[in-house]
């Protein structure tokens, strides 16, 4: 009798403590988990835009090289590779270049030569 | 009096030795999956880089490019822009005059500044380039396509994280 009311008084974690601090442990190493996961993930979607990106420079590249090789009327005659909107910009002589190579839109203003 | 000492029983000491077991190895399993995720973030870090760096440079300077004037360049074909001397490799003009060249060398991109007599390493050693690829679309408004395929590289082994780009540059000289 004596040893069992003894051991009911010793001090300790109750059950609901111990759940209590296993949660939030597990909360902190889950979340730092998920934060590795999501970290390598946006490395890899970056390496797809900077292909992406190399795509869209090249089909601006050819567009300029276009221009560049008939300066009079490039913006009517011009066939745009796939992916490239041209609509005449505000200013005299702008034109707006929308490139989208899957999720990579980049916008160019582009002049006709004065 | 032995009997009186206070301290763990053998059940007591199994079972905390067992909890103790199931958390490290729990514990150093997530270590080591984070430690290898961290290890494949920078292979991948090392390898944008690198295409990315490689990439301008060429972008650069092959926007810059000019006509061959006078056979300033004995490689270049007189008043052209570029050259390619095979799929590898590239030769042209840049706008400081130098006779430049850029050419894939077992698993390292070299650059060239006196018409290939020497050549100098443009990619780190820390990355292979496996793979280039030089194409000339058109004679009069010259466009060259490439494509650099480079995998990550450390300590003699291949990580297996590679990355491919493909883009194209044209001079401006036109």
């Amino acid at each position: 009798m004596e040893a069992l009311i003894s051991f009911r008084k010793r001090k300790g974690f109750s059950l609901l403590e111990v759940l209590i601090a296993i949660t939030i442990i597990n909360v902190g190493v889950l979340a730092s988990v998920n934060l590795m996961s999501f970290t390598l993930h946006n490395w890899k979607s970056t390496s797809s835009k900077l292909q992406n990106t190399l795509v869209v420079q090249g089909k601006m590249e050819l567009v300029r090289n276009f221009r560049d090789n008939n300066p009079v009327n490039w913006s009517q005659v011009i066939v745009p590779p796939s992916g490239v909107t041209i609509v005449p910009g505000p200013k005299a002589g702008e034109h707006i270049v929308s490139v989208s190579e899957k999720d990579v839109n980049i916008t160019y203003h582009l002049y006709d030569w004065r | 009096m032995i009997g009186d000492k206070k301290g763990f029983t053998l059940i007591e000491t199994m079972v905390a030795v067992g909890l103790f077991g199931v958390v490290i190895a729990s514990a150093s399993g997530i270590f080591a999956s984070s430690l290898s995720t961290q290890g494949r973030s920078l292979q991948l870090k090392r390898v944008q880089e690198e295409v990315r760096f490689i990439s301008e440079f060429l972008q650069k300077e092959a926007r810059q490019g000019v006509r061959n004037f006078q056979n300033a360049c004995p490689s270049i074909v007189d008043k052209e822009v570029f050259k390619l001397i095979s799929l590898e490799e590239v030769r042209f003009q840049n706008s400081r005059g130098e006779c430049v060249g850029y050419r894939l060398s077992g698993t390292v991109l070299e650059r060239s500044v006196n018409d290939g007599s020497t050549w100098d390493n443009l990619s780190s050693p820390d990355v292979l380039i496996t793979q280039v690829r030089f194409l000339l679309v058109g004679i009069t408004n010259p466009v060259l396509d490439y494509s650099i395929t480079a995998e990550s590289f450390r300590k003699g082994r291949v990580s297996g994280v590679s990355l491919n780009v493909k883009s194209n540059v044209s001079p401006r000289a036109y």
